[in-house]
């Protein structure tokens, strides 16, 4: 009897993981269809040129990759510190007020829409009438959008990594004699340094896809990057709009740009496994 | 500072310590002094106090929220008699060395970068001398021998009892005067606890060293002197022979003989 329950259980997790992987490799499979021959049929132009007008075929998605970068990599400079050091005060000072309300606030950010993040970071820091830079639409308020969507998840797998470090380590360390800031520099962070990437490139992922945030705060754009009070294209925005319109050739660009950006957000979650699995073997 | 206290032959002197952990008491008053140059070994029933005990000498209580503690505790280092709340707590954890429970090395660091860190981060030592002074304390834990091929290796390789000892080098390149040692050989093999008690006898004849065992036996080959404590109370302090041949008190005598269940009645 034990043996069939077993069984019965092992069967249906199974049944739900595949259920669970059957939406993820059906978009795998259609994207690779209806996109992925282009990016094989046209390889270079795909990478390194920008979008037609409609009606024209060919075309790439060179400057949706571009403006990504751009926006990410700013992204990463604005939000990774800021979510580090939060991580790093809640696990620190863990029963301190401004931890509990950080670690509060982070978990209600972390379920919050996206879109609104954008909406707020371009009244208050782009709008033309309320805003404090009144850039208008620009791929600097989007950056800060991104990089403020980051801050709780990265701040939060801080947290729990620092926190998985054994409170024997930590008073060792203070049993030499050393400093706060020489124990939190010196041996908690390089031995949480892995868990660390690891929460900077889950964060990453997480706002590697997002378009609507930036849609609200920087628009849309066709164009290669020019400058950071100008919109920027991006992948997700480009999917979006070339995904909505009913030119063919648009279509074929955005089931491409998904299958580049559906990799891209894999690569990240596989390379935040591998420097995870470091981390058990080290500590 | 510790006036009307004679430190002759002593190296602490704990007047009326208290304790507690939110609302619960777990040191009610304790007052001992221990001997210099000599091991004196903390016994007890879990739940007694001993860790705490210890971990007040060196501070290393302080890191543990919601605790009050009020009595005074006074230690010679560096030749005077300080009370150790009005020192820095980082150049008394450096002259008040701690072993734990279990061996704690840094797992980023080598087996030669976990000896000098302490040394090296307090600036005790000059950069060049480094290796050496690793080395030579790497020889008075007993370690060298087996490590020394190895010293650029993860110290998370190095087995259990290597590990223990390897964080007594760590401790013993701080330049300590006090040793603490909390249960050190627990979960050890009879082999490296028997090393290990080999070097506590080795290091009293230079440090001020403090054990806290969970077993009567290891303070019987090992302490000089015995305290035995039960609930939060100091029962009955003397040399190791005479607590162990005839102990003034009954208390002492059931805990002794495995009268006393491990485990402080509530």
């Amino acid at each position: 009897m034990r043996r069939v329950k077993a069984l019965f259980y092992s069967s249906l997790s199974l049944l739900c993981l595949l259920l669970l992987f059957i939406p993820l490799i059906w978009i795998l499979v259609e994207a690779t269809v209806r996109g992925g021959y282009y990016i094989l049929e046209r390889p270079l132009e795909f990478f390194t040129d920008i979008g037609r007008p409609p009606g024209i075929p060919g075309g790439g998605i060179g400057h949706a990759l571009q403006g990504s970068l751009y926006l990410l990599a700013m992204a990463l400079l604005i939000g990774a510190p800021l979510g580090t050091l939060t991580g790093i005060y809640t696990a620190e000072r863990r029963n301190s007020i401004i931890a509990k309300i950080s670690r509060f606030v982070s978990d209600v950010i972390v379920e919050f829409p996206t879109i609104i993040v954008g909406i707020v970071a371009y009244l208050t820091l782009a709008s033309r009438i309320t805003g404090i830079f009144n850039t208008g639409p620009a791929a600097l308020i989007a950056s800060f959008s991104l990089g403020l969507i980051m801050v709780p998840i990265t701040a939060r797998s801080v947290e729990a990594t620092l926190i998985s470090i054994s409170n024997e380590i930590r008073e060792g360390a203070y049993s030499l004699g050393l400093k706060d800031r020489q124990v939190l520099f010196r041996i908690l962070i390089p031995i949480a340094k892995s868990g660390i990437v690891t929460a900077l490139l889950i964060g990453l992922a997480k706002i590697a896809g997002e378009s609507a945030p930036i849609i609200v705060s920087n628009g849309i754009s066709n164009f290669w990057f020019s400058n950071w009070t100008e919109p920027a294209a991006s992948i997700p925005v480009l999917i979006y709009v070339y995904g909505l319109s009913p030119f063919n050739e648009w279509q074929t660009l955005a089931w491409a740009a998904s299958l580049i950006l559906l990799l891209l957000v894999l690569g990240l979650g596989f390379l935040a496994r591998m420097v995870t699995k470091e981390v058990w073997v080290r500590v | 500072m510790g006036k009307g206290l004679s430190f002759d032959k002593k190296a602490i002197i704990i007047k009326d310590l208290h304790l507690s952990i939110g609302n619960k008491e777990i040191i009610k008053g304790m007052s001992i002094e221990f001997p210099l140059k000599a091991i004196t070994a903390i016994i007890g029933p879990s739940g007694s106090g001993k860790t705490l005990l210890l971990k007040s000498i060196n501070r290393l209580v302080d890191l543990i929220p919601n605790l009050k503690s009020f009595g005074e505790i006074f230690v010679i280092l560096d030749g005077e008699v300080k009370e150790v709340h009005s020192l820095d707590p980082s150049y008394l954890r450096r002259k008040v060395g701690y072993v734990f429970q279990n061996p704690n090395p840094f797992p980023h660091l080598s087996i030669l970068e976990n000896v000098i860190i302490g040394a090296k981060l307090n600036s005790l030592v000059k950069k060049k001398d480094l290796v050496k002074w690793a080395k030579e304390k790497l020889e008075e834990a007993g370690l060298w021998e087996e490590v020394k091929d190895r010293l650029k290796e993860p110290a998370w390789k190095l087995s259990g009892g290597q590990q223990q000892r390897l964080c007594i080098a760590r401790m013993l390149a701080l330049k300590p005067e006090i040793i603490l040692l909390d249960e050190p050989t627990t979960g050890l093999d009879i082999y490296n606890t028997k090393r290990i008690e080999e070097l506590m006898v080795q290091l009293k004849e230079n440090y001020t060293v403090i054990a806290v065992t969970h077993s009567v036996d290891q303070a019987a080959r090992i302490a000089d002197y015995i305290a035995f404590l039960y609930d939060g109370r100091l029962i009955e302090f003397d040399v190791t022979s005479r607590i162990l041949k005839s102990p003034s008190k009954e208390l002492t005598e059931k805990f002794i003989t495995g009268r006393v269940l491990d485990g402080v009645r509530r």
